[in-house]
């Protein structure tokens, strides 16, 4: 295949993906998350002000909604609220470009790694139509940014070990920058990268000066990374997630009403063991692994269904075949899944991303031997089965767009905020009306219990001056804050219900319909399924 | 001196045989006692009189499986090799739970080996005795259990589509068995109705009613988007159900299954069916069986006994799933034996060791575990005092 081809062919495997990551981005999904709101917040505060949300010059770690975010997918997005506003599109942009310059990147990278040029084109083919990394790039996310470090990083590095010592720069920086845009890549790419230069250590005694300059950069900007996690907030949030505060292992395997023992941590091995193969599962793998429908559905795995044979294929043709950095593929996956299994969630296919260029390789790898097995088969029964799997990729491709495009709406608008811009747009748009506006911190249709975090949502959507901002953030607790005209406080509607000129925004179960009048109410927000999530009302006499 | 050897060692094995009988008889003694409410074999369920294996007859069992481990293991390693088998699955917390909650599936394993070691015999001077344990095993196999009916049928056929025994050797073996299932037969005809009740109780695997109602949502949502007519291609039952069926098959198949608490025994123990220990052996004897032409023929025809799991309610039913542990259990010795002939070579030492050095670890901590937990763990998951189970 002559270069022209290829730079056609991915060219055009480019534009696909950039059309799956941009369509209709402002709109699915359906709402702005917490954390995009976050995003874009500090985003806005750091183009007007140079200071996050709580008024700290150029942080390297946001305290953001307590959440501690690495900061390279807020400064990214700064250029893209300069040109595009604070909006929904400015905030989704970056991610949802870097995610479409992933594809050729992915394409270099199994170039670098395999030496093969159709594998590569393939492999390209793979990302671009991949639902795990379509959906990560469709809305703000700095795992996804992260990734896109990563695939760039181990490009570099791969040349470097090839015997490029002019990369050993761009792989030391880049792969120290991954490391500070998302968790994940904090465990994963120490381990990743001196269990690589261990497995070439013969070679690399020979290339000694491309080695010394990549770990002294490498290093330095990890050991200042270690020192953030330690001595500084950064270590905040993996304490959080960590596994040993996973309820699956405290109420039901150590049993924390039982007086603990030495061997609690040993059960806590096993306990990793059981979560790291559960990354393995089918379920998690080709069905219901994106979590874009509700618990008990079959939905969208990070794969797609007929993808089952290709991976299968891919993982024998990646042992009988020579291929140069083979281990080091392998590495990715086993290595890749670490930093997810050691938190707090049965599966998290946000967390294991970082795997995702390996599995693709794999495959590309099977797919690629099983239309050469087709090849190789009489016409007849070749022609029964290129029809057959036909139609089995194009009923999976059709069940993909109708997740994407409907049942996430209906199923996951909740965890998306949905209804949330819709009473801060009523508020701003009404707020002369009233002497105070008051969110309820919660919502949730079922409880009433999911953080809602309102006041970034406010200052996302009234473009709220953050200078201003930081000299009201003296008045914050946790259970009350107050600025402008908007306080964020539990909606007790038995005493609230006496409070003229005051417009109330909660959710049913504190503003349960047998207490609020139908004059009260002012406007109803439902969710896509027709549920009632929130309401606006303001006491009347 | 040959002699003397070889006695020797069998000895040392028979030794090692009895240490495991010990062993499972401790781990019985520890594991609270729970049990599942007494099944009848499917031929008793047809008369309407109740027969059931009792707690000590499954006891027993489970002993004859050790004993038929070995002899397999004679048959397929070398001798000094044989009671592999027989530790791993004397060792394994799955074989002590299920004896000790008084599952039907300890003994159906006992008919499978005996089955598998019949067919072994086939190749042999033994032939003739070989065919009798086959026909022994499949009649009261087909008797004694509904999914025999369906598993041995497609096992008999997996054998001859892959060539592994040529169809006029197993003629002459299917015939008596079908004489011998006359009587069931029309058991199964003058009882209809009882027959189609048992296998209704029995296969469950689109009864979960959240499988069906997904699709009528799934279908709902896509007509008030107008998008209703694609749905109906690719959202349809049947569609539906044969992905369905495709994640039951595979999620049976998964190492954390067998070797991780995934599934949590009798529904509620930490213990893994088998030690974590055993997946390295296991996966390096998968490598080594699928790079065999004939070895990974026999591999893919077992996977037929994964049937009666697939056949349940749940995702993966381990009382069931029980049956196919020859399999997984032969799997590991075979990679354990390779493991341990390589040992000399420094990275397979080092794997060896490590391995060991886990399984032991891993046993001790268990029954530490169960000890200290595994009653409260019960009681957490049951909420009742009350210590059936639950059907098998």
């Amino acid at each position: 295949m002559n270069k022209r081809t290829i730079i056609i062919i991915l060219t055009l495997i480019t534009l696909l993906g950039g059309v799956l990551r941009f369509w209709d981005i402002t709109k699915n999904p359906i709402s702005l998350s917490i954390d995009e709101v976050a995003f874009g917040i500090n985003a806005y505060s750091i183009l007007k002000t140079g200071r996050d949300e709580w008024g700290i010059f150029l942080p390297l770690i946001f305290k953001s909604v307590g959440d501690y975010k690495s900061p390279i997918l807020i400064y990214s997005l700064v250029p893209s609220v300069a040109i595009f506003g604070l909006n929904e599109f400015a905030v989704r942009f970056t991610t949802a470009l870097v995610g479409v310059l992933s594809i050729p990147l992915l394409y270099l990278l199994i170039i670098s790694l395999t030496k093969k040029n159709t594998l590569s084109l393939v492999g390209a083919g793979f990302l671009a139509i991949s639902p795990w990394h379509i959906y990560y790039s469709r809305f703000s996310s700095d795992l996804l940014m992260a990734l896109f470090f990563l695939i760039l990083g181990m490009w570099f590095f791969i040349k470097m070990l090839d015997g490029g010592k002019r990369w050993a720069v761009g792989a030391g920086l880049i792969l120290a920058l991954s490391m500070y845009t998302y968790h994940s890549e904090k465990v994963f790419i120490p381990f990743l990268v001196f269990a690589t230069l261990i497995l070439n250590r013969t070679y690399l005694i020979k290339q000694r000066g491309g080695l010394l300059i990549f770990l002294s950069i490498f290093l330095s900007l990890v050991f200042l990374l270690v020192i953030l996690v330690i001595f500084g907030e950064a270590g905040t949030r993996a304490g959080m997630v960590f596994i040993a505060q996973d309820i699956d292992y405290t109420r039901y395997v150590i049993l924390d009403h039982l007086h603990r023992g030495i061997n609690e941590n040993i059960l806590l091995f096993f306990f990793w063991a059981k979560r790291y193969l559960n990354y393995f599962q089918p379920n998690f793998l080709f069905f219901s692994g994106l979590n874009m429908t509700l618990p008990g559905t079959i939905g969208l795995g990070i794969m797609y269904l007929f993808e089952i044979p290709w991976l299968l294929l891919g993982i024998v043709e990646l042992i009988k075949q020579k291929i140069p950095h083979k281990a080091t593929i392998v590495l990715w996956v086993l290595i890749g899944i670490l930093p997810a299994s050691i938190t707090n969630n049965e599966q998290s296919a946000g967390r294991a991303l970082v795997i995702i260029p390996p599995l693709v390789l794999i495959s590309a790898l099977g797919a690629i031997r099983f239309f050469s097995w087709i090849k190789s088969l009489k016409i007849h029964f070749r022609i029964s089965l290129m029809v057959f799997y036909g139609v089995v990729i194009i009923v999976t491709f059709i069940h993909a767009f109708l997740i994407f495009a409907v049942h996430f709406t209906y199923e996951r608008d909740e965890a998306f905020m949905a209804g949330t811009k819709e009473t801060i747009l009523y508020a701003i748009a009404n707020q002369d009306k009233y002497q105070e506006i008051v969110f309820d911190p919660k919502r949730g249709v079922d409880a009433g219990d999911i953080v809602n975090i309102p006041y970034a949502y406010i200052l996302f959507y009234s473009k709220y001056d953050p200078d201003l901002y930081h000299k009201e953030l003296q008045s914050f607790t946790e259970k009350y804050s107050h600025f402008g005209k908007f306080t964020i406080r539990s909606i007790n509607w038995r005493d609230d219900r006496k409070k003229m000129g005051v417009l109330f925004i909660g959710n049913p179960w504190n503003l349960p319909a047998q207490d609020v009048k139908e004059s009260e109410v002012l406007k109803r927000i439902y969710l896509t399924n027709g549920r009632e999530a929130l309401l606006i009302v303001t006491p009347k006499p | 001196m040959m002699d003397c050897l070889i006695s020797k060692r069998f000895c040392l094995q028979l030794i090692i045989l009895v240490l495991i009988i010990f062993w499972q008889f401790f781990i019985l003694h520890l594991i609270f006692p729970v049990h599942y409410i007494e099944r009848n074999i499917f031929f008793s369920d047809l008369i309407n009189q109740p027969i059931h294996i009792s707690l000590w007859l499954g006891y027993l069992f489970g002993f004859v499986d050790m004993v038929f481990y070995y002899v397999i293991g004679r048959k397929l390693f070398a001798s000094n090799n044989a009671f592999i088998p027989a530790l791993i699955f004397g060792i394994s917390p799955w074989t002590a739970y299920l004896l000790a909650a008084g599952s039907v599936y300890p003994f159906v394993v006992c008919l499978i080996l005996l089955i598998g070691y019949g067919f072994l015999l086939l190749d042999s001077s033994k032939q003739i005795f070989g065919k009798i344990l086959i026909i022994i095993g499949s009649v009261i196999a087909f008797y004694s259990s509904l999914y025999m009916i369906i598993v041995l049928p497609l096992f008999f056929i997996g054998i001859v589509l892959f060539k592994i025994i040529p169809l006029s050797r197993i003629a002459l073996i299917i015939l008596p068995i079908s004489i011998l299932l006359l009587p069931l037969a029309f058991l199964i005809i003058l009882n209809f109705g009882g027959a189609k009740n048992i296998f209704n109780q029995q296969v469950t695997i689109f009864y979960d009613p959240g499988v069906i109602q997904s699709i009528n949502v799934f279908q709902g949502q896509a007509q008030k988007s107008g998008m209703g007519q694609i749905s109906r291609i690719a959202e349809n039952r049947y569609e539906h159900l044969l992905r369905y069926s495709i994640l039951k098959i595979m999620g049976n198949l998964v190492p954390a299954v067998y070797f991780t608490p995934q599934e949590k025994l009798l529904g509620f123990s930490f213990s893994p069916p088998i030690y974590l220990g055993f997946i390295i052996p296991f996966l390096y004897g998968l490598y080594q069986i699928l790079c065999s032409r004939v070895l990974r023929k026999y591999f893919v025809v077992s996977l037929i006994l994964i049937i009666p799991s697939v056949m349940a309610q749940q995702q993966v039913d381990l009382n069931r799933l029980f049956i196919i542990i020859p399999t997984i259990v032969l799997t590991i010795s075979y990679g354990l034996i390779v493991l341990y002939h390589k040992r000399r070579q420094k990275l397979f030492g080092v794997i060896l060791y490590s391995v060991l050095s886990l399984i032991i670890f891993q046993m001790v901590v268990t029954v530490f575990d169960i000890t200290t937990r595994e009653h409260q763990r019960y009681l957490k998951y049951y909420s009742i005092t009350n210590v059936e189970i639950g059907r098998q």
